[in-house]
């Protein structure tokens, strides 16, 4: 291709090469007719990087290249980084591997850095509709975000690749929250990020076990080490301290247990939680039913997330639960 | 020696029932296994979201631990899964045919069955395609090469399956393309 390139996505991938095929699927559907690269920098072997990769349409079209790294030696930040250093293109499209691009996702993402530069965009992101099967799993796992949303995660956003060179990019420090950590130091540079709703990314639906869901969720551990850079992160939190109102009520609801065993009226402390998990499905007597069978599940998992957030707090000196 | 085959299929109908005519004119042994699934607790696994019917599994590994089979050959990527086990216990090949075409809404629309179409198309030892639309969508979402083989080819699958035992009919024998 020897027309300046106007958009470079870059995507970093592990242990799902199923679904990076399926994204480069997706990208090929784009309906962006300007000038595009994709960039997947991933820890695969020589053998599917061949087969998912090389010999997919987008790669005989000049529009795919690819970058190996060692596995074990990857992670999403430092796999970004080595993406849009190689990116050729004034603009960085960041998406996942386990995300489905609209076919008019860059198409408007685009657009609207057009119109706003030097902005950073960050596009919507819903449960991709055609896994809604699986949400009838307990534990499950997706994304759903209005931009502009406190967290700016790297399934949909857009870069100005100069301002990702100011601000070197990613922290590899990071064990998680590399985006939010990107997007707030882009704040603070004077970077401005606006929404794109209509830039739209499906991410995928995946149920887990109770204990594959507690595993995956002990990454957010590192959380603290993000909010202890980046204090301001507090102003979305409940009372500054709890992530989210779920961590909020599974917290009470843990003191109440214990505390009530000497005084039985703090047994009042579970209400908000038993409350509000009995909903979590919807209304209908059913659903509650079925919702209501699930809080053990569900407690087991919160409190463990509080936990590991607690565990965090300690290793970094900052409390976040 | 007398190749024992075990047909995994849910709707045994004339494909299978073909397969099996054309095998046993051929000398093999097959046995066509398909264990009803249980309705009511297909309902309820169902409601909790899982891609059935998976209920037969039980049963199915029950008979296919019995029946001292040769290779397994799967027609459905849950039947596949206990055929896998199987084919590690005992060391014997599992074939996959993938009746029909794959696509983006159907390959995790439910719970397991993406894990359950990975193990069929990724770790059985030979992925059949009956059709070009099946054998395209293979290659599409799961970046495979399924050779195409009518499931009715009964000389087709004889080559197949002494080529994945290592008993091969002539020396000038071809795996179809």
């Amino acid at each position: 291709m020897d027309e300046p390139i106007e958009v470079s996505v870059v995507v970093a991938s592990h242990a799902r090469h199923l679904r990076l095929r399926w994204l480069l699927n997706a990208l090929e559907e784009q309906t962006f007719t300007g000038s595009w690269e994709a960039i997947v920098v991933h820890d695969y072997d020589a053998s599917t990087a061949e087969r998912v990769i090389e010999r997919h349409p987008l790669s005989e079209a000049g529009r795919l290249r690819h970058i190996a790294i060692e596995p074990g030696t990857g992670s999403p930040a430092r796999q970004r980084n080595i993406g849009w250093r190689a990116a050729r293109a004034e603009l960085v499209a960041f998406t996942d591997d386990d995300c489905r691009p609209d076919p008019r996702w860059l198409e408007r993402l685009v657009a609207s850095a057009r119109e706003h530069p030097s902005e950073v965009v960050q596009g919507a992101t819903r449960p991709d509709p055609l896994e809604a099967g699986v949400q009838a799993a307990p534990h499950v796992r997706t994304m759903r975000i209005e931009p502009v949303n406190a967290y700016r995660q790297t399934c949909n956003m857009l870069y100005p690749r100069d301002l990702l060179g100011r601000l070197e990019g990613f922290d590899e420090r990071a064990i998680t929250g590399e985006d939010v950590d990107l997007s707030l130091r882009a704040q603070q540079h004077g970077a401005r990020i606006g929404p794109a709703p209509e830039a739209l990314v499906f991410h995928a639906i995946e149920s887990h076990t109770l204990a594959g869901i507690v595993r995956q969720n002990l990454k957010w551990r590192h959380l603290a080490y993000l909010t202890k850079r980046h204090p301001e992160l507090r102003s979305e939190f409940r009372f500054g301290i709890f992530w989210d109102s779920e961590h909020m009520r599974i917290t009470a609801a843990a003191v109440g247990l214990v505390a009530s065993r000497r005084f039985p009226p703090l047994l009042v402390l579970t209400v908000p939680y038993v409350r509000h998990a009995s909903r979590r499905r919807g209304h209908g007597w059913r659903k509650r039913a079925l919702a209501t069978a699930e809080i053990p599940g569900q407690a087991v998992r919160q409190f463990a997330e509080v936990l590991g957030l607690a565990a965090g707090s300690v290793e970094h000196r900052t409390l976040v639960l | 020696m007398t190749i024992r085959i075990a047909l995994l299929g849910q709707r045994p109908g004339d494909e299978l029932d073909a397969l099996a005519s054309g095998l046993e004119r051929l000398d093999y042994r097959v046995d066509i296994l398909s264990p009803r699934p249980l309705p009511l607790p297909e309902r309820l696994l169902g409601a909790r979201g899982f891609a059935g019917p998976l209920t037969q599994l039980p049963s199915l590994g029950y008979a296919l631990g019995k029946g001292d089979y040769d290779v397994a050959h799967a027609f459905s990527a849950v039947d596949a899964a206990v055929a896998l086990r199987w084919g590690q216990r005992r060391g014997r090949p599992v074939v996959f045919t993938c009746t029909e075409p794959i696509g983006r809404d159907s390959v995790a629309d439910r719970r397991l069955r993406l894990r359950l179409l990975t193990a069929a198309v990724e770790d059985s030892n030979a992925v059949l395609a009956p059709t070009d639309a099946v054998r395209e969508s293979l290659w599409r979402w799961f970046a495979v090469h399924a050779p195409l083989l009518d499931p009715k080819n009964a000389s087709g699958h004889d080559q197949l399956y002494r080529r994945l035992l290592g008993t091969a009919t002539k020396p000038s024998d071809r795996l179809l393309p």
